[in-house]
């Protein structure tokens, strides 16, 4: 049984993903738990591993997606985004963490528009 | 003690400080007795309690929408109040809320065409049932703002002012006005003439102007009367 959270979440990161895949992107791994948390993607540029956040919000107004990442949440992903990293040997390759918002039509969840911002956590 | 501080500016923050606490508790208080129909069900052992409202009774254009939400248990939502007395913003925002915590939902419509047809208690009615199929999880007790749904045979039970009463009534109160303005925002950009991104389809002075002038276009109902007088 699907909640209405599952249902918003889910269409937001498939229209992430599949906008990914034209950009030429390769999705490696969407989901990765573990204790630390999750990311929702995990995707290769070329030879950048590439950690995105997708945001998913409904309405026909944009707003700032920025915004939207906490501290708390910035730094759980540098953390999660470097235990990853680690994990696959990856931690002296290039990587970027991205954000990817995505906006929902309130009637049908279509999608209205979906913005990515490169590199949101420098450093 | 920070009582006993005699700094003003202590004493304000203190002042804010429990303000904010009685605020929070009265708005605590305020949603626990709207879930309190929800509650006296659950106990009863029902466990998909569907909250039912709709949008667009009144306008001269665009559908009728309904909405059906399940909440889950002991949900809060602060602020959240029948839509009518919510400003837009607020609206909009608790959307948002809504969707992402609510058990399930579900929007249905019937357009003007089907309003013409029968009347717009019926095309409401028939809003309401399609909210409910489209929502993902089917409900063993359904609260409707108002009326019942003779021809559901789902448990239910009327609530006169229902969205001032019921959280779950309130919340697809919510859903089906946002739903529904979204929308005529949408006719708006394909009829531009009648201002439906201000008056949502409602006769107002412009919106009877605007007829009179232009005359009707597919959106409008065109069973409803005092259109052709302005």
């Amino acid at each position: 049984m699907t909640t209405s959270r599952q249902l918003v979440g889910k269409t937001g990161e498939k229209a992430a993903r599949d906008y990914l895949e034209k950009q030429g992107y390769q999705i490696v791994e969407t989901n990765y738990r573990c204790m630390l948390g999750e990311l929702d993607i995990i995707a290769r540029e070329a030879i950048t591993t590439v950690f995105i956040e997708v945001r998913t919000k409904t309405g026909l107004s944009f707003g700032s997606p920025e915004e939207s990442i906490t501290v708390d949440k910035a730094k759980r992903l540098k953390r999660l985004a470097a235990k990853y990293l680690q994990a696959y040997g990856l931690s002296e390759t290039p990587s970027r963490i991205d954000l990817i918002a995505v906006q929902l039509d309130r009637n049908d969840l279509s999608v209205l528009g979906l913005k990515q911002i490169k590199g949101i956590l420098s450093g | 003690m920070l009582k006993n501080d005699r700094r003003q500016g202590v004493q304000d923050l203190l002042d804010r400080f429990f303000r904010m606490q009685n605020n929070l508790l009265k708005e605590t208080e305020r949603l626990e007795k709207m879930l309190w129909e929800e509650n006296k069900l659950r106990q009863q052992g029902y466990c998909f309690i569907a909250g039912l409202d709709e949008a667009g009774r009144g306008p001269l254009a665009g559908p009728v929408m309904a909405a059906a939400v399940i909440l889950k248990p002991g949900t809060i939502i602060k602020h959240l109040n029948d839509s009518k007395q919510l400003t837009a913003k607020r609206r909009e925002f608790l959307f948002e809320k809504i969707v992402v915590e609510a058990q399930a939902y579900g929007l249905g419509s019937a357009s003007p065409e089907e309003i013409d047809r029968t009347n717009i208690h019926e095309a409401s009615l028939l809003a309401m049932n399609r909210a409910l199929e489209k929502m993902p999880q089917r409900p063993d007790y359904l609260l409707v703002d108002g009326f019942t749904l003779r021809s559901n045979p789902c448990k239910q039970k009327a609530i006169i002012h229902g969205d001032e009463i019921s959280l779950s009534i309130a919340a697809a109160s919510v859903l089906a006005k946002v739903a529904r303005d979204d929308l005529m925002l949408k006719l708006h950009k394909t009829y531009p003439q009648y201002g439906f991104d201000r008056n949502k389809g409602y006769g107002t002075l412009e919106h009877r102007q605007a007829i009179a002038k232009y005359g009707l276009c597919p959106e409008h109902r065109k069973t409803f009367r005092l259109k052709e007088n302005s």
